[in-house]
């Protein structure tokens, strides 16, 4: 008796364990299919790889596309409020995330700079181009024209946070909410929507509110504004796990261009990086790319782009005269440390002989650096050593008709207003405008519409100084406009 | 005996084990009761099914003219609104209505149909369910003198419909206190419809309680229909819907964005429009994806859209069969031939060699506002911004993807095909006849009256002078302040003017009828050659 039920329980067990077994698998494989299967993405060339590829930041960072594409127009009234603040009255609030300035072609699903990679779902993550696309207009009724690797200085990256991390404290963030929105444009089955209800919605929410909690401290510090992030302060506290300290490391997105003329020089607005390799690695790291797999390999890629990337020729008609007396003008006093193979092109100039705003130094010292290498050695990052900021970099000055606004901090609108005296230098202006002014050579940053429209800066806030770099400044008003006229051919 | 006992003790130990698995049997029984019930609920609310005439297997009952008439774009999955209740809506709420009926808004009734020109009739939900197709735009009426019976035709600009009223009535008679679940079944049932008792109490306590909530939305989402000028019957805000569906803040735009109105266009010879820009400001150079974008107009999103249906009208859309008829009346031939030579020396490089033939070299491309000079208001309100977001409206779907959305810089150039049943004329509708088209815009009329469908045979238009007829009012169109300069003086804009090519915010914004004008646009010909223009322009 004992032993005939031992077999039955045995018998019951092994029937158990097999419908277990048969369900964990059935469980493995649905997972993989509905979380992990991969398609690859569909790019025509290697622009559009620079636009739209991804960085393998999906596990870490990527957002469900269905969940991002309709936020917008759940939360109209939080896109707007991001997407406005600080800016005129008569600032945009509206077209998706257009509003916060990205660079958006008519006819594509994202704006540049996106990514939608599907892994198991199309996730949405960041690629390079979003911070370093620019884009100008040359009249007011002109569609907006896209420069490939340029400084993305419409970018809104605070104002896109600002109000991801709202909408996750919304009360809508929830599936009762976004269901029946993403229903309206997505085939979803069955599982779909047990997915998205029970799994990816309030992961994202729970996700978006630890990073806002991660981001605080932007809070306390003045707004970045468009086209600037706090550049050294990201890693430091979100990688390195600093305490949140008062410095403002608040920096404009750099230009990408011609890279292949920066080998042996340093990088970074601080020369904190030394390779151009170096500063890749930690920027995929610092949109969550993954360092595993074929990261060092599509690191490589991206640069090998990046070394021959040129800027748009400059697009009006040129004084070929002043031009001449313009080159002669640059030639004495700029190439030194502007031209390429300058002999100071490419190092740090200090502190106290450049002048400029010190606050981007202070963000990042040689204890902080070691840090940082610390954590990307762990990650096996070996070619990614950063070093305490050196000073400010004399970079070649590639593209400079579209790299306004100036200085490192973006503090000074124009290259005329450049060439004056800090003191003459506007106090505040109005960044985010694509228009640009061919006069003063940098975008309209002044007058009613600027006003209306764009963000307003003030250099007197800490990390915005326009003072420093008073080369130039005591040329006389021809020889100005003769080296600006040559500037633009850079 | 003993079989008996055999027999007894069996049934016996039958019955106990039966005892003791009561409750299993009870609970077994309950579950394929309920699995039951749940898949007959679910056969019978699942039963999708719209009335069409493509693909049938009886060849005569397929109709491509009638599936675009009467078939589905998918939207009424989605907005449908139960047949009882559409019928009963005009009785419920007769006063938010000019008339009787939903002809009093500029509906077509054709006999033996039960329902308009323009409503597809879906089984979708448990419910026939009804609502707008393409159809209620693009399908119009003429006659010869005020005596004659209107004649259908598909295609044509649907001139009197008023759609804004449309949309007005249905939210408010969804706010009306008359609206609640058990007025509007029990006038539905007295429209006929019959209910079961499951019906009734599914209307009763979630179909009409859904509906109204919908209805609340969509007034809200809608309501840059009373943020810009009246557009009238025949004419629409055709994006408004789509930024309504981004949901965009329309008190935050720029002023100078709002106002969208135009005409409904004829919908002919769609094959010799590939590549042409599309849509008054030339926004889009597909056929198919524009078909696509006006289906969002009736609900049929992504998700809802009844492909086969939309192939099939958009298949007969593109057949060359799809032609505007001949022009009715008697032409004087001798008069068209020298109208002839003036189109060929004018027109002809814009809009086409005459109406069937639609090559010539700026045929279908925007003319930049600057040299058109007409309202700019409707080309304002398209933006970058708006194009941008229509291309993830299909984001799931990259074949379907909108990609050819772009701002454009004016207007574009449309072919003439059917030039008589398309009055008034101008992308607003604001000059009620070619012959006034043809004159400076200073001497066209200032205001007219739309939505009267007897044509206009001199002028070529419809006739736009009569105040109302039949007991209908028609709609006064002011292309500006007409009130006298003192009250004028009140208003913003009041003259309409849009000196620099931009949208003016006014009253009267939209309605210009300025620009088309001068020597390039034959508006200095003689009176004479003028004539002779516009009989030749009938032929077409």
């Amino acid at each position: 008796m004992p032993s005939a039920r031992k077999r039955i329980w045995f018998r019951r067990g092994a029937v158990a364990a097999a419908i277990v077994v048969l369900l964990a698998g059935a469980g493995i494989a649905i997972a993989w299919w509905r979380f992990f299967q991969s398609d690859p993405q569909e790019l025509a060339d290697e622009r559009a790889r620079f636009r739209h590829g991804s960085l393998g930041a999906e596990v870490l960072a990527g957002i469900p596309y269905p969940i991002v594409m309709i936020l917008p127009r759940v939360f109209p009234d939080l896109l707007e409020r991001h997407a406005t603040e600080g800016y005129g009255p008569a600032k945009p609030g509206h077209g998706g995330y257009g509003a916060f300035g990205l660079p958006w072609q008519q006819g594509e699903r994202v704006p540049i700079g996106l990514s939608v990679k599907r892994l198991g779902f199309e996730r949405v993550t960041l690629t390079c181009a979003f911070c370093h696309t620019a884009t100008y207009r040359l009249a007011d009724d002109d569609i907006p024209r896209f420069a490939d690797g340029g400084p993305g200085h419409t970018v809104n990256l605070q104002g896109l946070l600002r109000f991801l991390f709202a909408a996750a404290d919304d009360d809508r963030f929830t599936a009762a909410r976004l269901m029946p929105e993403m229903a309206l444009h997505f085939d979803f089955d069955a599982l779909d929507w047990a997915i998205y209800s029970t799994i990816l919605i309030p992961k994202t929410r729970l996700a978006l509110r630890l990073a806002e909690g991660e981001m605080a401290w932007m809070d306390s510090k003045p707004s970045w504004g468009p086209g600037r992030d706090d550049a050294f302060n990201l890693p430091k506290y979100l990688l390195t796990r600093q305490a949140w300290d008062d410095s403002v490391g608040n920096t404009d997105f750099p230009a990408l261009w011609r890279l292949g003329e920066r080998d042996g020089q340093l990088v970074h607005s601080g020369g904190e990086a030394t390779s151009v390799g170096a500063v890749v690695a930690t920027s995929a790291l610092g949109v969550g790319s993954v360092p595993a797999g074929g990261f060092a390999d599509r690191n490589r890629k991206i640069e090998a782009y990046l070394r021959d990337l040129e800027p748009p020729h400059y697009p009006l008609p040129l004084d070929r005269d002043l031009v001449a007396r313009g080159e002669t003008l640059f030639q004495q006093s700029c190439a030194d440390c502007h031209a390429d193979g300058g002999s100071r092109t490419g190092t740090a100039i200090p502190l106290e002989e450049i002048g400029t705003d010190a606050a981007h130094v202070l963000t990042w010292t040689d204890d902080d650096a070691q840090r940082m290498n610390k954590v990307t050695g762990l990650l096996g990052m070996e070619d990614a050593a950063l070093q305490g900021a050196q000073g400010y970099v004399a970079k070649p000055l590639v593209g400079v008709w579209l790299l306004g606004p100036y200085l490192h901090n973006g503090s000074v609108p124009s290259l005329l207003d450049l060439l004056t005296p800090p003191s003459a230098r506007p106090v505040d202006f109005y960044r985010g405008l694509d228009l640009f002014d061919p006069q003063r050579v940098g975008f309209v940053s002044t007058g009613a519409k600027a006003a209306a429209e764009g963000f307003r800066f003030d250099t007197t806030q800490t990390g915005n100084g326009n003072g420093g770099h008073l080369y130039g400044t005591d040329l006389s008003p021809d020889d100005r406009s003769a080296l600006i006229e040559y500037l633009k051919t850079l | 005996m003993a079989v008996l006992r055999h027999i007894g003790s069996t049934l016996l130990r039958w019955l106990s084990r039966i005892w003791r698995w009561r409750w299993r049997i009870f609970g077994t029984a309950c579950l394929v009761l309920l699995i039951a019930v749940g898949h007959a609920f679910y056969a019978y609310y699942g039963i999708d099914e719209a009335e069409a005439w493509f693909g049938q297997d009886d060849a005569a009952s397929n109709d491509p003219v009638r599936q675009f008439k009467y078939g589905s774009t998918g939207g009424d999955r989605l907005i449908g609104i139960p047949v009882g209740i559409f019928n009963a809506l005009p009785e419920l709420c007769r006063d938010y209505l000019p008339g009787d009926g939903w002809t009093s808004l500029g509906f077509i009734v054709e006999p033996g149909m039960s329902r308009p020109v323009g409503t597809s009739l879906r089984h979708s939900l448990g419910f026939d369910r009804i609502s707008l197709n393409c159809a209620a735009c693009h399908v119009g009426t003429y006659r010869a003198t005020p005596a004659d019976a209107p004649v259908v035709v598909a295609g044509m600009p649907a001139h009197r419909l008023d759609l804004t009223r449309f949309a007005r009535f249905l939210s408010q008679c969804a706010l009306d206190e008359r609206f609640n679940p058990w007025q509007v079944v029990q006038a539905a049932e007295r429209t006929g419809a019959g209910y079961s008792w499951l019906d009734r109490l599914l209307l009763r306590y979630v179909a009409v309680p859904a509906m109204k909530e919908f209805l609340v939305l969509a007034q809200h989402r809608f309501r840059f229909l009373n943020m810009q000028t009246e557009p009238g019957p025949g004419r629409f805000d055709t994006f408004g819907p789509a930024k309504a569906l981004l949901n965009w803040h329309f008190e935050a735009l720029p002023r100078r964005e709002m106002v969208g109105v135009n005409d409904f266009p004829s919908l002919w010879l769609q094959d010799p429009r590939e590549d042409m820009r599309l849509h008054w400001d030339g926004n889009n150079d597909s056929v198919e994806e524009r078909n696509r974008s006006a289906a969002f107009g009736t609900g049929a999103v992504p998700a809802t859209l009844d492909r086969a249906s939309l192939d099939a009208i958009a298949g007969w859309l593109r057949s060359p069969g799809n032609q505007p008829p001949a022009y009715p009346f008697p032409i004087d031939r001798d008069l068209a031939e020298i109208g002839k030579q003036h189109y060929q020396r004018l027109c002809a490089d814009c809009h086409g060699r005459d109406g069937r033939d639609f090559t010539g070299g700026r045929v279908g491309h925007p003319e930049p506002i600057a040299h058109i000079r007409t309202d700019p208001c409707r080309l304002d309100n398209y933006t970058v911004e708006l194009a941008r977001e229509q291309g993830n409206l299909y984001a799931a779907f990259p074949a379907e993807r909108f990609t050819h959305f772009r701002k454009t810089d004016g207007y574009a150039n449309m072919p003439l095909d059917g030039l008589w049943l398309r009055g008034p004329y101008l992308h607003n509708g604001s000059v009620p006849t070619v012959r006034d088209l043809l004159e400076p815009w200073s001497q066209r009329p200032a205001a007219f009256y739309r939505g009267y469908d007897v044509i206009d045979q001199e002028r070529l238009g419809f006739v736009s002078d009569v105040a109302s007829a039949d007991g209908v009012e028609h709609f006064r169109y002011e292309t500006r302040c007409l009130a006298g300069p003192v009250l004028c003086a009140q208003y913003e804009n009041p003259d309409n003017r849009h000196d620099d090519n931009r949208c003016v915010p006014g009253p009267w914004a939209g309605n210009s009828n300025r620009g088309h004008d001068g020597p390039a646009y034959g508006t200095d010909l003689p009176a004479a050659d003028k004539d002779a223009v516009v009989e030749y322009l009938k032929t077409f």
